[in-house]
């Protein structure tokens, strides 16, 4: 018979697997309820993917228009390594088509990786080829590249991009961050075998197109300007040269080259020195461009008007033990006269007049010194010392551009307040940001720094630099149909600690038309071969980039 | 055959739990065999295969629930030796024309279905002990007495791990011994054969008997941090399955974990992670409370029943049920080790289905004669 003994050893056996139940729920309770959400954490790691999907890089153009940067589909060949199959006998049609040595194609494809890039943005159409070769495991992505129609044209200036269409230099990347746009990603599910599975559930947003950017440039005026940088740059052999043209009234800069230049497309085989924007991160001793600025002091201080004598020495004046030279020896000058001849020593004289502290106020006031705060990387703000450091020669030195370093778009500024009645604009090279599609972003707006001198005082200046192109040391820059102001300059090299007697930096600058000035010319060669003399070497180029220029701007005017 | 008096003893409880889990089974199993028929199964598998023969299965596990309710389980207890020796004998002929899958050899093949003898085992020697143990209350009080019945186990024991099938092996055990308990076996001896054989026999076994694979097993659940991709991997994706449903659960057909194949054996041995994680811990509760459910009304047969014979019979049904519960459920949330049992009436399987559906015929059958004594 059952007894009572027995059931109770029935109810104990049920008490413990009760008890075991329990310690069940309790288990389940810390794993759903307390570790929950790490192991949600830990699933969604395991069963997510998540792409990025790449917005398209934003267009450089031109103030009118015209595209100096765009993106152009190109394939890229990939492979999947664990796929290809008995890929040996193949290769070498694979090699053919892509250009590149089987041995390097087996060592790629025999990789323990997933995925591996044959060729990276290779040209359009290769892709289909690689297709048709029907390769398991072999096969492209469609992918963009940046291209610049005009190849070599403004490279200093757009600069270029990495091969994941990163800005690397030039505005490519000041704005990157305008020309990149937002990458928008996609979610999308993958199973154990890491196969994808978007139905199951996705979710994604789109990617927001870079921004464009419009320049100042203007790729005619940058076309003439290159042209004729070119010419000069060859036929003097020169180790660099450069060209900035400028909207005096603005600040925009309409043009800017450099020689050595590079072609952004293919960078690669260039030399890296031939990428350095030499307008702005490298810096120089003007020379007798710079008197200009001590002229301009001397003036607006009140200290000299155009008819005052000023002696020059008879050509050597000895200032605490060292001599300063005048090419051509003169006696009484006018100031006008002074800086139409280009003599040191009248120069030296007005700076010593000026002396040292009125002096550097007004080299520091047009700029130099300082950034001039353009739109472009790498700006490099030269080297202009405090009254405090300067030497007993030094006012018989930095008067006439020695002593200091200036970079070129400084210098093209500076003659820019000049030009436009006495106020210092911040240079720019952006024109606006665009959006993708085509509504402005931002305006970039002229901008001034501030009055350096009086418009009487600019006239006068004005008066001297045309007196220099008609009857001084700049003849050469000379253009029949316009009056031009201008300045010559041929800085001797700082070599070993000593300036040099063989290597000079030649320059010219400029604006025409004199009378109410649409455009700041400044050029400067680089250790040109022969002839050393600015007037001889930049002034031409000068001139024929100003006829060039005014024609252009003369047609479009009547065009509008 | 069936009287009314008989059918006023019916638990209905136990009869709508059983068909509610086994619901509830087909629900999970459409659930984790969605990604199979998706990408791995051969073209003539179609998606609703899985589901559909599970259906079949409950279908035919209730017709045989409902026979096995037409026969007085008096009438099983008297021939539970003869069937014992057709269980030897099956179990022996599994071993030689058997067909072998997964490394190991437990399945006959009957046309479209497969066939697990030593499931049907598991019934057949706890009748048997049933029968041995009735009359033999004295008999278990000494530990000399206890020998006959672990012999009686011991024979097909041997032959189920010859398979191998270690789970359903080592199952045999703990019904031997809460059988022996509850007819009376003195629990100090109980206690020291545990003992024994826990410090003697385990050791032995661990290096004479078990398998690699079984090694692996063992030292995965002691160290589950050990290979969370390789051998670790299955406990480790149900622990994250089960967890990442956290209260509520993804929602049925939603589970991550399962839909994507992160789980291993998921319409099998892991169904209930596929539980955990779509349904979260309250169809976890829900579900862990059914089965406790039926368990408590299989225990209320056991103290009802007027024979001993029922009696034991009805704790050896409850105690098989219970422990591959546990068993199964402690290998998904990683507090028992990798044994391959089934999770009664929810793991797709005709064999297990057919068998738990039997044990509970067998412990209505013995409510609705409780009065026949």
């Amino acid at each position: 018979m059952v007894t009572k003994w027995h059931k109770f050893r029935t109810f104990l056996v049920l008490f413990t697997l009760t008890v075991c139940f329990i310690y069940l729920l309790q288990r389940l309770r810390q794993i759903q309820l307390v570790a929950g959400e790490t192991l949600a954490q830990e699933a969604r790691a395991q069963h997510q993917l998540n792409f990025q999907l790449s917005p398209r890089r934003g267009n450089i153009y031109d103030r009118n228009g015209k595209e100096l940067a765009v993106n152009v589909p190109v394939d890229s060949i990939c492979a999947w390594p664990k796929k290809t199959r008995s890929i040996e006998k193949d290769v070498d049609k694979l090699s053919s088509i892509l250009g590149i040595p089987a041995s390097t194609l087996l060592e790629k494809l025999c990789s323990r990786k997933s995925f591996v890039y044959l060729t990276r943005k290779a040209e359009k159409g290769k892709g289909a080829q690689v297709r048709n070769l029907n390769l398991p495991g072999v096969g492209y992505l469609k992918e963009v590249k940046r291209f610049y129609p005009k190849g070599q044209l403004a490279a200093h200036l757009l600069g270029f991009v990495d091969v994941d269409g990163v800005g690397l230099e030039g505005l490519e990347l000041y704005y990157n961050r305008y020309l990149r746009g937002t990458p928008g990603w996609c979610q999308a599910e993958k199973d154990a075998r890491g196969r994808e599975i978007l139905p199951f559930r996705s979710n994604h947003a789109p990617p927001t197109d870079g921004c464009h950017l419009v320049l100042t440039i203007d790729e005619v005026i940058q076309h003439i300007s290159e042209r004729e940088l070119e010419r000069t740059f060859q036929e003097r052999k020169a180790k660099g040269a450069t060209i900035v043209v400028m909207n005096p009234r603005t600040g925009e800069i309409l043009a800017l080259a450099n020689r050595p230049t590079f072609n952004p497309n293919s960078f690669k085989g260039d030399e890296v020195s031939s990428r350095r924007n030499r307008a702005i991160t490298d810096t120089f001793e003007p020379g007798s461009t710079f008197k200009v600025i001590t002229a301009a002091a001397g003036l607006e201080e009140g200290i000299f008007q155009l008819k005052d004598k000023i002696f020059c020495e008879e050509g050597s004046y000895r200032l605490c033990g060292h001599t300063i030279r005048d090419v051509h020896p003169h006696g009484w000058l006018s100031f006008k006269e002074v800086i139409e001849v280009s003599s040191n020593i009248g120069v030296v004289k007005i700076g010593q007049a000026l002396q040292k502290e009125r002096l550097y106020r007004y080299i520091r006031a047009f700029g130099f010194g300082t950034k001039t705060g353009a739109d472009l990387p790498g700006e490099v703000k030269g080297l202009i010392r405090h009254p405090h450091s300067w030497s007993k020669l030094s006012l018989g030195a930095i008067p006439f551009g020695q002593e200091i370093t200036v970079n070129a778009v400084q210098l093209a500024t500076a003659l820019s307040a000049i030009a436009n009645g006495g106020i210092l604009m911040r240079p720019m090279v952006v024109d606006s940001v665009l959006d993708g599609e085509g509504e402005v972003v931002r305006k970039f707006e002229p901008q001034a720094v501030g009055r350096v001198i009086s418009s009487r005082t600019a006239k006068q200046l004005t008066n001297i630099l045309v007196g220099v192109v008609e009857k001084g040391t700049g003849k050469m820059a000379g253009l029949k149909e316009y009056r031009v102001a201008g300045k010559t300059g041929t800085a001797q090299k700082v070599e070993e600690g000593r300036y040099s007697h063989t290597k000079f930096i030649s320059s010219f600058m400029g604006y025409l038309p004199a009378g109410d000035p649409e455009i700041v010319i400044l050029i400067t060669v680089d250790e040109p071969r022969g002839d050393y003399y600015g007037a001889m070497v930049a002034g031409p180029t000068f001139r024929r980039v100003a006829e060039g220029v005014m024609t252009y701007l003369a047609i479009s005017k009547i065009k509008n | 055959m069936i009287d009314r008096r008989l059918l006023k003893n019916f638990d209905w409880p136990i009869f709508l739990i059983t068909l509610i889990i086994a619901l509830i089974g087909v629900a999970m199993i459409y659930s984790a065999s969605q990604y199979k028929s998706q990408f791995l199964s051969s073209q003539r598998e179609s998606k609703l295969s899985y589901p559909i023969k599970q259906l079949i299965w409950v279908g035919a596990g209730l017709v045989a629930l409902l026979t096995i309710i037409g026969v007085n389980h008096q009438t099983l207890i008297k021939y539970a030796y003869s069937l014992y020796f057709f269980n030897l004998i099956l179990l022996i002929l599994v071993l030689i024309f058997g067909r072998v899958a997964g490394g190991a050899q437990r399945w006959f093949r009957l046309g479209l279905f497969s066939f697990q003898p030593s499931e049907l085992a598991k019934i057949i020697i706890i009748l048997s002990l049933a029968r041995y143990l009735k009359d033999r209350e004295a008999q278990v009080k000494r530990a000399k007495g206890l020998i006959a019945p672990f012999c009686l186990v011991l024979f097909p024991l041997i032959l189920i791990l010859r398979q191998p099938h270690l789970g359903t092996a080592f199952l045999l055990l703990p019904i031997l011994f809460l059988m022996l308990y509850v007819a009376g076996a003195k629990g100090r001896h109980l206690t020291a054969i545990i003992l024994i054989g826990l410090l003697v026999i385990a050791p032995l076994g661990y290096h004479f008997l078990l398998k690699d694979y079984q090694k692996e097993r063992l030292s995965v659940f002691l160290n589950p941090g050990l290979d969370p991709l390789g051998k670790g991997y299955s406990l480790n994706q149900s622990k994250i399955a089960i967890g990442s449903g956290r209260f509520w659960g993804k929602g049925w057909l939603k589970g991550t974990q399962t839909q994507l194949h992160f789980l291993t054996a998921q319409y099998t041995d892991f169904i209930f992670s596929v539980l955990g994680e779509e349904w979260g811990f309250l169809g976890a509760f829900v579900v862990l409370s059914l089965y406790a459910t039926l368990l408590w009304r299989g225990m209320r047969v056991a103290v009802q029943a007027k024979d001993r014979a029922g009696a034991l019979l009805a704790v050896g049904l409850c105690a098989m049920i219970a422990l591959e519960i546990l068993i199964n459920v402690g290998m998904t949330i990683g507090i028992m080790p990798v044994s391959g049992l089934p999770l009664p009436l929810l793991t797709y399987g005709g064999s297990s289905l057919l068998t738990t559906m039997l044990s509970i015929g067998l412990l209505l059958n013995i409510q609705m004669r409780r009065f026949m004594f």
